[in-house]
């Protein structure tokens, strides 16, 4: 059973394993560094921890926008390092089983999967989440 | 406890080593360049020494901020010498401990370009703790050793 977090961005929906999630926060105003990664939203304060938020936009190569009131930020961990990931909305946590993952996977509109690797955010089609 | 003194640079809050400061003047006294010298702003005559004023913004690629009257100038002690830096506005000391201040390297993507600033946080803002001597490339070198 795949328990997964959904999202979207601008309709676009990536779904999270819920493995990866520490908490969902309201989008707050982030800090911007010189000379940060285009990919980088900025970084914020999470009870004195800095992380670094991702822009999912950019990641999944949509249009940018500025931050709205009604954005999330996913805070995730893969155990070593934590991060968020800026979205326009968060759906629900759905469960499903390998083989609906599986069917899933053949349709043309398949949602993809975000990870985590290097301290970066991955955007992997559903087959290759399940290859793994 | 580390201590740095805090200013802000066009919107940043920034952070500096105390250690590292050597003084702090009015940028009225500042010198500007009239020839586009890489990466510099003009110069600081402090004392008959010609210190190099650096561009944090031309070095960061950021949109320029103007000096005026209210702008400060650091200058810093290197290992080779002096170079200042323009603030908009120095606001004073902070401490922290060791452990709270975090290395850029730790929380972006392995992979990009290496980078020799941190970041902390005080009184929940973010301070970006600058690495001056990381800042400095080759032709800013060759200046101070000019």
């Amino acid at each position: 059973m795949h328990e997964l977090l959904m999202l979207a961005i601008e309709g676009t929906v990536f779904a999270v394993p819920t493995s990866y999630l520490v908490e969902v926060l309201p989008a707050v105003a982030l800090s911007t560094m010189p000379l940060q990664p285009d990919f980088i939203s900025g970084v914020m304060n999470l009870r004195g921890e800095v992380l670094a938020v991702h822009d999912m936009r950019k990641h999944a190569g949509l249009a940018a926008k500025e931050i709205e009131e009604t954005d999330k930020i996913v805070v995730a961990s893969d155990g070593k390092i934590k991060l968020g990931i800026l979205v326009d909305k968060i759906e629900a946590v759905q469960r499903f089983k390998e083989e609906q993952l599986f069917a899933q996977s053949l349709s043309p509109r398949a949602f993809r999967i975000i990870e985590l690797k290097d301290r970066n955010v991955l955007i992997k089609d559903l087959q290759d989440y399940l290859d793994d | 406890m580390l201590e740095f003194l805090t200013f802000e640079s066009n919107e940043t809050k920034m952070a500096l080593p105390v250690e590292a400061v050597a003084s702090i003047f009015e940028a009225v006294a500042f010198h500007p360049s009239k020839i586009e010298r890489q990466g510099i702003l003009g110069d600081f005559n402090l004392h008959g020494e010609m210190i190099p004023v650096l561009n944090l913004d031309r070095h960061w690629k950021r949109e320029p901020k103007a000096i005026n009257l209210e702008s400060q100038i650091i200058v810093l002690r290197l290992n080779e010498g002096r170079i200042a830096i323009v603030a908009d506005d120095v606001k004073g000391t902070i401490k922290v401990e060791p452990e709270n201040v975090t290395n850029l390297n730790e929380i972006l993507p392995q992979g990009i370009d290496s980078n020799p600033h941190s970041l902390t946080v005080y009184e929940n803002e973010i301070y970006f703790v600058l690495d001056i001597e990381g800042l400095l490339d080759q032709k800013i070198g060759d200046l101070l050793h000019a």
